[in-house]
């Protein structure tokens, strides 16, 4: 008798604990290392990115755990995606979005669909311009389409990578302006920017943040930006709309989740978040890469993607890349 | 004299304790990086990162150049002395590194990788204190027609770096090019030869097929002829290079580090062809090139100091023009953004105490891997005197995490293990593996840079020959042609004669 008493009681007494750790390890969340998926391998825009909100998630406190930004890259972002496929109800996994990841779901070559993402937030936009070398005739971007009209075929364009978005950007303004440009794929911003500097082709277009140091040393000048508004950096260089290109590119930067992300963990996110885009490091972090801060919740990231993601199906559609044999 | 003074203002910089110290744990790392094969410089920097957040941007720039160089000297430790090259740069080292190693002289061949990665490291950086911007500015005149010419020189070494069998040499760099083609294009998006299997969209890994033939092939070769064999016997004397072994190399060392140098500059060309092209002209100008492949020792200078020359090469890429001319100088373009500093051609002018110390920290950095290398070669080349039955194990496991670590994937390791195989059946049939992996690196960007030239002129194919750069390099490669197949056929005639007496 007295045997099975105490066999009823630690059950009890087991039963009780298990409450309290769950309870706990509720409100303590995140409990263990949180884990930062990057599409693009070590060293790139977006896991550098990565690594700057990581430090500083966990120097201001915001974040008790260690941050581990892991790169799962290859595939052209379709092995981010499946991994994150994989961590389906892992409250520990987070991972950065930004037009690669997007262009690699339109593809659909991944076992992640739109419906398994959990959206966190958006965090930030970066401008993209389009430019060409200081010896170049051409002073905006206007004078290069009047050009193009008359020459189709003549102006050429360097392209980093195919559907990335220097591709959609020069896809645009040609749709736009109805002229033809001859574009090249030079597989990498890097050779992209040689064959400019270099005067072996006309154009280009890139992110602000990777060619403000050429503009600011005089080799490179700006020809018009790709955002809706002017750039606080360089006020006195139209939007594409304002030389009559009805051609608008922007680059989102955010945050989401695997599918069945506990709601504690998104809340805890989307302040976490929120905290972080209000600290003075984060500022910096923008200015110094001249992002536009364009803080989102949940609900409203997910609607930007959505459209985001229905104008780029068309683009990406009419560059005929991705096409299902 | 200015440039005397502002790089003694940069001394004055780097020789503090603290910014010593940075350089020493950059060198440590890098050195550890580059010893085991498959993760590279780039991916090092770029974990190290955020330690060096809330740091100057001197310190962290100190630390990440001497993670660079540190893996460039460490690359050479594997391949000379287990066939696996470290990093795809030191893929020309194995062809006489390991053959050196074979015959008991692993510690005069790491010796003399050492020092002539120290000579290169240190003429790289004066040429890149004295010509950094003019360099720059001719780098810039290659466009894709230049580029393709360089490529169809730099495949010319094919014949070179092969074995005796031209026709084999040819066959394995035929091979190399049709895996080449397997990923996405760069030009059009089209996959090809990818079979829906997304790992496949980005091609074959170099440094996994590298592995794959050179360690794990040479692995199951030597299991099967030379497991019952006694391990070499390193002698004590023969873990330095002797001073006539150095003396002998001076001429490979500085041809070496002349085409690291100019190689590094052009972006793209890099470190791997720099190294094969000069193992190629050790070969071509030596007296008796039936010593290369049989353990020469200048197959080892010219192609160690060639690729650390080419971290010098990059460097001026990076400082002079602001555009990345290699992985791990990307990294470190992507960092200085970080640090709120703009990379680019204004930074001499704008940050002179930044570029200045840098370059100061080059010599710094130099100079302390090679005092930390020397005295380890001893114990790396006693590790040949390891039982084979205990050494091969260990090989096929650092071959396995290297390929693992190259993005946490077991696909990776079956790559490599597949090729493995394939070395296998290679070295079987005498195929050399170094014509293949010259072919998979320069395939692809030969076809690139043929399309982007032609999208470029319209078609017109006289680019190559009216554009001065480009039809200068393609005359150099058919004069290559020319006195190749001339020496042969004197080869072979004398041969034939020797027969016929």
């Amino acid at each position: 008798m007295g045997r099975k008493v105490f066999i009823c009681s630690l059950a009890v007494m087991f039963c009780v604990i298990a409450v309290m750790v769950a309870v706990e390890a509720k409100a303590a969340y995140p409990d263990k290392t949180i884990e930062f998926v990057v599409h693009s391998p070590a060293g790139g825009g977006s896991d550098l990115f990565s690594r700057a909100i990581g430090s500083i998630l966990e120097k201001e406190g915001i974040v008790k755990q260690k941050i581990q930004v892991v790169n799962r890259d290859g595939g052209s972002g379709t092995t981010s995606l499946n991994y994150m496929f994989d961590k389906a109800g892992d409250a520990h996994v987070v991972m950065q979005f930004t037009t690669g990841p997007l262009s690699a779901l339109l593809r659909g070559s991944s076992k992640l669909k739109m419906e398994d993402i959990t959206f966190l937030t958006l965090m930030c936009m970066d401008p993209n311009l389009a430019f060409t070398r200081v010896e170049s005739p051409y002073n905006d971007m206007k004078s290069v389409i009047e050009y193009a009209k008359k020459n189709p075929d003549k102006v050429s364009v360097a392209i980093g990578t195919v559907a990335g978005s220097e591709h959609i950007s020069a896809h645009r303004v040609a749709k736009a302006s109805g002229t033809q440009l001859n574009m090249v794929g030079f597989g990498g911003g890097g050779a992209a920017s040689v064959a400019i500097l270099g005067g072996h082709v006309d154009l280009g277009f890139g992110n602000v943040n990777e060619q403000m140091g050429q503009i600011e040393a005089k080799t490179i000048k700006p020809l018009g930006v790709m955002s809706p508004q002017r750039i606080p950096a360089m006020p006195n260089v139209l939007t594409m709309k304002e030389q009559g290109i009805n051609a608008v590119y922007v680059q989102p930067r955010g945050f989401w989740a695997p599918k069945n992300f506990p709601d504690y963990a998104l809340k805890f996110w989307e302040d976490a978040f929120f905290k972080l885009s209000k600290t003075k490091a984060y500022q910096d972090l923008l200015k110094t890469s001249y992002a536009v801060d364009s803080f989102m919740k949940h609900e409203e990231t997910k609607t930007f993607v959505n459209d985001y993601i229905k104008v780029l199906k068309v683009d990406v559609d009419e560059l005929g890349v991705y096409k299902k044999k | 004299m200015d440039i005397f003074n502002s790089l003694m203002q940069g001394f004055a910089t780097v020789l503090t304790p603290f910014n010593i110290w940075m350089a020493v744990i950059g060198c440590f790392f890098g050195t550890i990086v580059g010893i085991l094969p498959g993760l590279g410089p780039s991916a090092t920097i770029a974990m190290l990162i955020p330690l060096t957040f809330g740091m100057n941007a001197t310190p962290a720039m100190i630390m990440m150049c001497a993670i660079y160089y540190g893996a460039m000297y460490g690359g050479s430790t594997t391949s000379i002395l287990l066939n696996v090259p470290g990093e795809s740069a030191s893929v020309a080292t194995t062809i006489d590194g390991y053959q050196m190693a074979r015959q008991g002289r692993g510690g005069a061949a790491l010796g003399i990788s050492a020092i002539g990665s120290f000579v290169a490291g240190i003429l790289g950086t004066i040429g890149l204190m004295l010509i950094c911007v003019p360099l720059a500015k001719f780098a810039l005149k290659f466009g894709p027609a230049e580029f393709f010419s360089l490529i169809v020189m730099g495949l010319l070494t094919i014949v070179y770096v092969g074995g005796k069998s031209i026709s084999k040499s040819l066959m394995s760099g035929v091979i190399g090019m049709a895996l080449g083609t397997i990923g996405i294009d760069v030009i059009q998006g089209a996959p090809r030869f990818v079979y829906d299997l997304p790992e496949l969209m980005d091609g074959v890994s170099f440094i996994t097929v590298v592995m794959g033939i050179f360690g794990i092939g040479e692995v199951l070769v030597s299991a099967e002829e030379r497991m019952k064999i006694t391990p070499i016997h390193v002698k004590f004397k023969d873990l330095w290079p002797t001073v006539a072994e150095v003396w002998q190399s001076k001429w490979a060392i500085l041809r070496g580090t002349a085409i690291g140098f100019f190689m590094g500059a052009l972006p793209g060309a890099g470190a791997t062809i720099s190294s094969f092209v000069a193992y190629a002209v050790e070969k071509g100008v030596a007296k008796n090139p039936e010593r290369f492949g049989k353990g020469a020792i200048e197959g080892v200078a010219a192609p160690e100091s060639a690729n650390n020359a080419c971290t010098s090469g990059a460097m001026v890429h990076l400082l002079a023009l602001g555009i990345p001319g290699s992985g791990a100088t990307a990294v470190m373009l992507g960092a200085l953004m970080l640090y709120g500093l703009k990379p680019g051609p204004m930074m001499f002018h704008t940050n002179p105490d930044f570029v200045w110390a840098l370059i100061a920290s080059m010599f710094v950095g130099n100079v302390i891997l090679i005092v930390m290398n020397l005295p380890m070669i001893p114990f790396f080349a006693m590790g040949l005197r390891i039982p084979y039955r205990y050494l091969y194990p260990g090989i096929l496991l650092i071959c396995i995490i290297g390929a693992y670590s190259l993005s946490s994937s077991i696909y990776d390791v079956w790559v490599m293990l597949i090729f493995g195989v394939i070395g296998y059946f290679m070295k079987k049939f005498d195929i050399p593996g170094a014509p293949m992996g010259i072919a998979l690196i320069l395939g692809p960007m030969l076809e690139y840079n043929l399309y982007r030239a032609l999208a470029l002129s319209r078609g017109d194919l006289t680019v190559f020959f009216t554009r001065p750069i480009s039809a200068t390099l393609l005359a150099i490669a058919a004069i290559m042609t020319i006195l190749f197949s001339s020496k042969t056929i004197r080869v072979k005639r004398k041969m034939l004669e020797e027969v016929e007496e």
